[in-house]
């Protein structure tokens, strides 16, 4: 976003360097906040010692090393969120083309909806246990209900000019949907699938948070129960970072599913 | 009028065919209601919580609890992130300083921050309070600079050709022009903060005996499934109690500013 501002070269270097002001100062202001001010690496450990700690975690803690927990997070919410667009998409598309459908699905999902996904947590320890199935069935609730509403707004708001002008061509109900309705849908079914990307890896690190043995959320939780500030940091800049790659994955992927979109909102 | 009462008739007609076939599984399969209980127990159990207390107290002493962290943290959220979004749209060098720092924050889930939340703010309302500012002032900062952003250009010139200097122009065209979006990003801030007040009782509610999220882990931790169940459903109707009325305030803004 605002890289598309910014039109010009010297636009462009002036970003640059305000970006390294800003950060600059942060990282100085974090580092003699911690070590002359505060000095209390349990509470807030020096930007040095976050490093020290990042190093901990790829040498390997708590059964494993920064790979392996990273892998376990991912492989639950990649599992979760595919289950949950294989459900979600659908049924979405279902409910905005067959009327009855809707009928008969609309209001369960109009009651789930509101209840936030993190709340499901307790329920799902209850109903699989800590291991690794409670959380995918997580995961899917939470991936399953933006790509439900999604896909359901981007069928129902196909425009009639499109539907009709198929239609005096002769398209069948089978052509209008699949070669007009959710063409024109996709990319806000799209959107919806980003919106569950974000809600999935939220709430991995929730569930991790409340119960887990390994996971990046599980990571941050063992660093406050012994007393390792510096590995709850390292945690959360993996976190970030995992996240940050998630996203660039996605708008990749949205570059190449919907690519007329980018030249439409220039 | 008589159209939307057909289809709410029939809306819960339809829902309570959905209730009909859970409380058939459970009672053909002969499911163990620590599992999942039948939806009149959950029925009751809302009824008793209502009256008997648990924890801290009665039901309505976990909805006031959550709601003072939702607050708490929301108001907060406010009263930062309004006024930062509108300095980052006015002013462009503040907004270059500020959204290095902000994207490479935003992409850490809010519950990530709740065991620092805790060291620093100890176990209290402080530290869910800290997690549901996090949650919920992206948006709101987000909103804020757009709506300053999009100013319609025509209103600032006139503003200007009648002599208006640029904090007048701020205060006087920018700031009320602003408020249909600025509403918006309250509304997302909403829906936000909510999550992550369930998502913080959850993860820091270590301690406390208050709250709609301890009576679910409560749930939960005494095998009672219906109370997780019926603390489940109370925080769903609130927050779409929260999600329509804040829906109709949306639409008054927006009828307002289509007028002037």
């Amino acid at each position: 976003m605002s890289r598309r501002m910014s039109k010009t070269g010297r636009d462009r270097l002036e970003t640059a360097i305000y970006a390294t002001i800003s950060v600059v100062s942060v990282l100085v202001f974090w580092h003699v906040f911690s070590v002359h001010m505060l000095k209390n690496e349990f509470i807030l450990p020096s930007p040095m010692q976050v490093i020290g700690g990042l190093e901990r975690l790829t040498l390997g803690y708590l059964g494993g090393n920064l790979l392996y927990h990273t892998g376990s997070s991912l492989l639950i919410v990649i599992t979760g969120y595919l289950i949950g667009l294989g459900i979600g998409i659908p049924l979405g598309i279902m409910m905005a083309w067959h009327e009855p459908v809707n009928r008969i699905i609309g209001p369960v999902v109009a009651v789930l909806r509101p209840i936030p996904t993190p709340a499901w947590i307790p329920l799902a320890i209850l109903w699989f246990g800590i291991g690794m199935s409670g959380k995918v069935f997580v995961i899917i609730l939470s991936a399953m209900v933006p790509c439900i509403f999604n896909s359901f707004t981007a069928i129902r708001e196909t425009p009639r000019e499109l539907l009709d002008a198929a239609r005096t061509m002769g398209a069948g109900k089978r052509t209008l949907l699949f070669e007009v309705a959710i063409p024109s849908g996709l990319p806000t079914i799209v959107a919806g699938m980003r919106i569950a990307l974000g809600n999935a890896w939220a709430t991995i690190v929730a569930a991790e948070l409340v119960a887990a043995s390994a996971g990046l959320g599980f990571l941050i939780l063992a660093g406050y129960r012994n007393f390792e500030a510096p590995v709850m940091a390292a945690g959360i800049i993996s976190i970030a970072i995992v996240g940050l790659i998630m996203n660039f994955a996605f708008q990749w992927f949205e570059s190449r599913i919907t690519p007329w979109r980018e030249s439409e909102e220039r | 009028m008589s159209g939307s009462f057909f289809t709410l008739s029939r809306f819960a007609l339809v829902f309570a065919a959905w209730l009909f076939g859970w409380w058939a599984i459970t009672w053909v399969l002969n499911v163990n209601p620590t599992f999942l209980p039948p939806p009149t127990t959950v029925f009751e159990r809302l009824a008793t919580m209502a009256t008997v207390s648990m924890g801290d107290g009665t039901l309505i002493v976990h909805i006031l609890g959550s709601l003072k962290r939702f607050a708490t943290g929301f108001a907060l959220a406010v009263i930062i992130g309004i006024p930062l979004g509108f300095a980052m749209g006015y002013f462009k060098p503040i907004n270059k300083l500020v959204t290095p720092i902000f994207e490479a924050i935003r992409p850490i889930p809010p519950i990530a921050w709740a065991p620092f939340a805790i060291l620093w703010f100890g176990l209290n309302v402080g530290a869910q309070a800290f997690v549901i500012l996090l949650a919920a002032m992206p948006p709101i900062i987000i909103n804020a600079q757009l709506a300053i952003r999009m100013t319609d250009g025509r209103l600032i010139d006139a503003a200007r050709v009648f002599g208006a200097g640029p904090l007048r122009v701020l205060a006087e065209v920018a700031l009320p022009s602003s408020i249909p979006l600025v509403f918006t990003g309250l509304r997302i801030g909403v829906a936000n903060g909510w999550m992550a007040l369930i998502a913080a009782e959850l993860v820091a509610g270590d301690g406390s005996s208050t709250g709609l999220g301890y009576l679910i882990l409560q749930g939960q931790r005494t095998l009672n499934a219906d109370l997780s169940i019926a603390a489940m459903i109370v925080i769903g109707v609130i927050g779409a109690l929260l999600d329509v009325s804040l829906n109709r305030l949306n639409r008054y803004f927006q009828g307002w500013t289509a007028q002037t």
